[in-house]
């Protein structure tokens, strides 16, 4: 699967990965592959990227935004 | 004719205006590649911010949000207008005030009222003349201001927003000038509400957390503020590139003026020497005749 992290002026994060867990506003969400589609609000956290090959996650800090998943790839619009 | 002090002082004013159009065009060519950075690096935000508008649309298909299908009786329409906050940059100005005319005429027309929200202070008084009782007009300056851009844009999202909620307009459009190239701009106008989403072709049902309703509060409001920033970046490109043009034509005209002056010049100096050589080789003449 695949997720892309947009902010307004730039691109945080674009590359595959195999699950992500991102702070939604009514909880935390794990998105692993062949997920239901889904789309939902966040709330100030951090998203934990896991991406291909590696074992630690690449944490992002956001205040907000909104994300997207449908056909194996997670979109995250930033605040 | 001039005296060759009046041309001197003519080919030196030509030059000093040379140098002010050459250096106006430097600085627009570099304010124009900065705006179109921008503009290009908030494009594909935009583009997946639609992206996202157009999945939630597919709940509301059946025309239960006016949001997407709009009011069935459009009164008063508000109009945010894209223009400049300097000149010397062509006919942008005019072209996106004549649009702007057109379009007010149309709602005037249709019997409606306008409110138009005039950013960039150089078409006001145009458009201020083109307005009837019952149409409001308001001047919004320093809106373009890198620092305070985003945050000016959820202002007036914020106030769009509750504008519509509250009734005061029934339909929203932005007229702004895109930027096709450093040479070529289009005037466009951009429905915000309703909101004009392309059909999303996915199939299946989606999970929305909270609640469509709730997601709907949240990304309207920020879906308009993204628009307006990315029109006023795509405005600001335009004229920039607008100023690039006309101080390029400017100082090719300073140039044809300069070449002109320096022929009148020359030939004026050497009607002069051949004048006294003619004085001197006459005078000379006659006392060599006494």
């Amino acid at each position: 699967m695949r997720a892309k992290i947009l902010k307004l002026d730039r691109k945080l994060f674009d590359g595959e990965i195999t699950k992500v867990v991102v702070p939604a506003t009514e909880g935390e969400i794990c998105l692993l592959p062949h997920h239901m589609a889904i789309i939902t609000t966040l709330c100030r956290g951090s998203v934990r990227v896991y991406r291909s090959g590696y074992t630690h996650p690449v944490i992002i800090k956001i205040d907000g935004g909104i994300c997207s998943f449908s056909t194996n790839t997670a979109t995250f619009i930033i605040h | 004719m001039p005296s060759l002090k009046e041309f001197r002082n003519k080919i030196g004013a030509v030059q000093s205006t040379r140098k002010v159009t050459s250096s106006m065009k430097l600085v627009a060519g570099i304010k124009l590649k900065k705006a179109e950075q921008k503009a290009a690096n908030s494009r594909e935000y935009a583009t997946e911010l639609a992206l996202i508008l157009s999945k939630i649309h597919r709940k509301f298909v059946d025309g239960s949000c006016e949001l997407f299908s709009g009011r069935n009786m459009v009164q008063n329409e508000m109009l945010v207008v894209f223009a400049s906050e300097k000149g010397l940059c062509g006919n942008f100005n005019y072209v996106i005030g004549k649009k702007t005319a057109e379009i007010i005429s149309g709602i005037h027309q249709r019997g409606g009222t306008v409110h138009l929200i005039c950013i960039g202070v150089k078409p006001f008084e145009f458009l201020k003349q083109k307005l009837i009782d019952g149409d409001r007009i308001e001047l919004l300056e320093n809106f373009y201001l890198s620092e305070a851009l985003l945050e000016n844009s959820n202002l007036l999202a914020t106030r769009i927003m509750a504008n519509f909620s509250s009734g005061r307009v029934d339909q929203v459009a932005i007229v702004y000038t895109r930027c096709l190239s450093a040479i070529s701009r289009k005037v466009e106008v951009k429905s915000l509400i309703p909101i004009v989403c392309t059909p999303d072709s996915s199939n299946g049902d989606i999970i929305f957390e909270p609640s469509t309703e709730e997601i709907l509060q949240t990304i309207v409001p920020y879906n308009i503020a993204i628009q307006i920033y990315q029109s006023a970046l795509e405005s600001v490109a335009g004229e920039q590139g607008s100023r690039m043009t006309s101080m390029d034509n400017a100082t090719r005209n300073a140039d044809e003026l300069l070449s002109n002056l320096t022929i009148s010049y020359n030939r004026t100096r050497q009607y002069r020497i051949t004048q006294e050589l003619v004085e001197v080789v006459s005078g000379a003449t006659t006392i060599a005749k006494g």
